[in-house]
């Protein structure tokens, strides 16, 4: 598959995000493909930031690496980018007149050629040169004007008609440019595009669809990096299918709310990423030991403290499987892809609502963000239940004599849990150890039964056929075993292989915890070498997976860097040569 | 029509003897007799601490939490399920040291639950360490030898200042005026705040005096201007209802927008 990729900086303010946006569904309207990933310094307005936009025939969850075409607004702060936007001999390089001088980090002898964007748009009456930019570009992608005309109207739709007609003259002026000076390079292709239906979407935004659809009616919210926008778009849908949003007063009140709310049998999350998490811990752990449904959804960043928070890593592993206190068994799940945030975030939900606990799962900047073109996606089927008083009363037989047992020592460890309103079943929920009568108790047997029990009300899931998703081929000598965002870049790497005669499986572990070692065993036992990858310093994946006894190569770095397949590719060639 | 005492479960209080939470406790079932609701359609919310147990001595259902995040554990449990009387309670230390920004926010929110603090100006359930409430000279706790040498917080006025709608105070030896405000603050649509002076007689047996320091004030008044002028003269012993001034409760209904098919927006 032909794919291209090309970048676009620019200060805070001129725009390259919004350009970028407009670009990929312009092109999408053709029947392009494509996948955009923004990256920002920390200030998030002002700053520089870049947009970067593979395009291709087919859907893409990832990106290839090195940059085919570089569209500068202003090369402010550009060395900030040099490690995401990794430029090649052959890269083209179109900047706007006024971008301003030229680092001397671009090498000798790029095409570089300066075109003047911001003086089109001035003699138009407008200051939105990335706007001049955009219907230059997306000429030669083949977009007619009416589909630059419809990105640019979606876009700006908050703004003035007047507004919208003036950035349409300058979009079609930028194309008029284009056809005059033509960028020197083909153009991808898309593939006998008959008009199907095309979404556009961030995975924070599927993950929040995922949701949702799969029941949630409470949200608690704390804006953080890069989590604020899942919450965002929920904000403006929840109240539409009958449920609520609440901005709370910080993390800690977040997550209690969504307990609150999960404990009166209303399916409940919350969102955050690494330090919004870490605060959460100390409740997460009351929703274990209440047994209190919980979606807690981390879209992990770079780093402790403020690190890089703009930027993906997948370093919040350790925190999300070992940060709670005491003996809390729980779930913990990664999304897989852009696409899968949609899976995953259902089958969170209507497993925290089944087994009446935690439930923690894994993003990162860049599933979160990323803006992907895809086909519509299926309904999960995926449902928690919204449990209401007036259900039947747990059956009498889970009643011992008068007294409703909320925390029954059942077989599967779930017990029936009955929902305030709910008459002859009142009991307290607490996080103080208890009896299975739901009252306090210091006893070490009470204490034993309890953790027996939350632990084994989890163990089935590490049965089912959710755990993972994986690319098997004939003949294998290889796996690769990756969890999160590396799954669809592991694909592209197996891609790359085959092309080489080297074939190699790709597993991604969507379930974490409790971990599905059979799967995982039964996968690694098919090949002669396997290859863990992921991206955070101290290989944390890895060495959880050791804890199980497995044995394998392990390949790790930290972010924010994003992997490429090459980057894969280049390790399994040296499994090969050892 | 039930009794207080139906509305008590079956579990022993683990409370000391002479505590005021045990006075506390038969108000709540006073006021929820007079109130003549269910039983199951009332939950009780709490933080840790020793007044933090009392809904497992309530025949309602309940929700024991961690420390200091009662108030957010019943805000979404109200906001998820508004037909419920919620009741958030916990202490002193609970509530204004590690619960205070919570307080203060749900003052302000104004989600239409009640708020019960019971005060006894110590950390009981550690054994006696100084709360935000203790006396600026109360030398008894070995963390604070000199006594904690910082001005205690003032509940109430600090309720009023972050929009509160409904304040008072109770004393925990005047069970029967307890559950009258206890009923006023149910019925109240809103954020409604009662701090109850419920003494602690193992760390501050001193406290057993109160009894002859509180005072009824029929000052209860719409107006925050007057609420403040009163508050800030108070002496901390003033009981009954302070301020009363409802104002929109949390969430406030909007005109429904958009569609409900949540998947539109994703289309090209």
């Amino acid at each position: 598959m032909k794919t291209l990729t090309l970048a676009m900086t620019g200060s805070g303010g001129t725009g390259v995000v919004a350009l970028g946006e407009m670009l990929l569904r312009s092109a999408a309207r053709t029947g392009l493909f494509g996948i955009l990933c923004k990256t920002f310094g920390p200030q998030i307005r002002g700053g520089e930031s870049a947009a970067i936009i593979r395009f291709g025939p087919r859907p893409l969850a990832s990106f290839g690496g090195e940059i085919d075409l570089l569209l500068v607004l202003d090369w402010t702060n550009f060395q900030r980018f040099a490690d995401e936007i990794p430029l090649k001999p052959s890269t083209v390089v179109i900047g706007d007149t006024a971008a301003g001088a030229r680092p001397a980090s671009i090498p000798e002898g790029l095409s570089v050629a300066s075109l003047d964007f911001t003086g089109l748009a001035q003699k138009m009456g407008s200051t939105h040169s990335n706007i001049a930019l955009l219907g230059y570009v997306a000429a030669w992608l083949g977009c007619d004007s009416a589909q630059v005309a419809a990105s640019v109207e979606q876009r700006l739709h908050k703004h003035s008609e007047d507004t919208i007609a003036l950035a349409q003259q300058v979009a079609l002026a930028g194309a008029e440019l284009a056809g005059t000076t033509p960028i020197p390079i083909e153009p991808p292709m898309a593939e006998q595009y008959q008009g199907e239906e095309r979404w556009l979407a961030t995975g924070n935004q599927l993950a929040g669809l995922g949701a949702l659809e799969a029941g949630v009616r409470f949200v608690a919210a704390y804006p953080i990096t890069p989590a604020s926008d899942a919450l965002e778009w929920m904000a403006g849908k929840i109240e539409s299918v009958g449920g609520h949003l609440m901005q709370a007063e910080d993390e800690l009140a977040a997550v209690n709310m969504a307990i609150g709310a999960g404990y009166g049998g209303v399916p409940a999350m919350t969102a955050t990423s690494g330090p919004g998490l870490a605060l959460m811990s100390e409740a997460m752990g009351l929703a274990v030991a209440s047994e209190t449904p919980l979606v807690v959804l981390n879209v992990m960043r770079g780093g402790p403290s403020t690190g890089i928070p703009t930027k993906a890593e997948q370093s919040d592993f350790n925190l999300a499987v070992y940060g709670l206190h005491g003996d809390a068994p729980h779930v913990v799940m990664s999304a897989l892809s852009v696409e899968d945030c949609h899976h995953v975030m259902a089958w969170a939900t209507q497993v925290a609502s089944e087994r009446q606990t935690l439930v923690i799962v894994l993003s990162d900047q860049f599933l979160g963000q990323s803006i992907q073109v895809l086909a519509p996606l299926p309904t999960t089927g995926f449902k928690a239940a919204l449990l209401s008083p007036e259900a039947e009363p747990p059956e009498s037989s889970q009643m011992q004599g008068e007294r409703y047992f909320r925390y029954l020592n059942t077989d599967s460890g779930v017990s029936p849990m009955a929902v305030p309103g709910q008459a002859g079943t009142a009991y307290t929920a607490d996080g103080l150890e208890h009896s299975q009568a739901a009252i306090p108790s210091p006893k070490a047997a009470d204490h034993e039964l309890q953790l027996d029990k939350r632990e084994r009300k989890l163990q089935s899931l590490a049965d089912s056929d959710q755990w993972g998703l994986q690319s098997i081929l004939p003949n294998a000598r290889v796996l690769v075993l990756c969890w999160g965002s590396l799954y669809p870049i592991a694909l592209e790497a197996q891609r790359l292989l085959q092309d080489q005669g080297v074939i190699v499986n790709v597993v991604g572990v969507r379930l974490l915890s409790p971990l599905p070692l059979e799967f995982i065993q039964q996968s690694m036992d098919a090949v002669d070498q396997v290859l863990v990858v992921e991206q955070n310093h101290l290989g944390q994946f890895a060495r959880y997976l050791r804890s199980f006894g497995l044995s394998f190569v392990s390949y790790h770095r930290p972010g924010p860097r994003l992997f490429t397949p090459v980057e894969i590719l280049q390790q399994v060639e040296g499994l090969n040569r050892a | 029509m039930l009794k207080a005492k139906d509305y008590k479960s079956d579990v022993k209080p683990i409370w000391c003897p002479g505590c005021g939470h045990y006075s506390v406790l038969n108000a709540i079932t006073k006021a929820f007799s007079a109130l003549e609701q269910a039983p199951e359609s009332s939950v009780l919310v709490s933080g840790i601490g020793c007044s933090s147990r009392l809904p497992a001595y309530v025949n309602s259902y309940g929700f024991h939490g961690v420390h200091g995040r009662a108030l957010p554990v019943a805000a979404g449990l109200k906001v998820a399920r508004p037909e419920l009387n919620v009741i958030a309670l916990g202490g002193d230390g609970d509530g204004f040291s590690i619960g205070g920004n919570h307080f203060i926010h749900a003052c302000r929110r104004n989600v239409n639950i009640v708020y019960v603090v019971m005060d006894n100006e110590v950390y009981g359930m550690t054994k006696g360490q100084a709360s935000p409430t203790t006396p600026e000279h109360w030398d008894h706790s070995k963390l604070t030898p000199h006594g904690p040498e910082v001005r205690p917080f003032q509940p109430c006025a600090i309720a009023l200042a972050a929009g509160a709608s409904f304040i008072a105070r109770g004393h925990s030896g005047d069970p029967n005026g307890l559950a009258k405000i206890l009923y006023d603050a149910v019925q109240h649509p809103g954020f409604a705040f009662v701090q109850v002076l419920s003494q602690c007689v193992t760390f501050c047996p001193e406290q057993a005096q109160w009894k002859d320091i509180v005072h009824l004030e029929e000052v209860c008044t719409a107006d925050p201007v007057a609420a403040a002028n009163f508050l800030h003269g108070d002496d901390g012993f003033a009981k009954g209802v302070f301020y009363r001034n409802p104002r929109p409760v949390w969430p406030v209904t909007h005109e429904q927008q958009g569609s409900s098919d949540i998947r539109r927006g994703f289309a090209l």
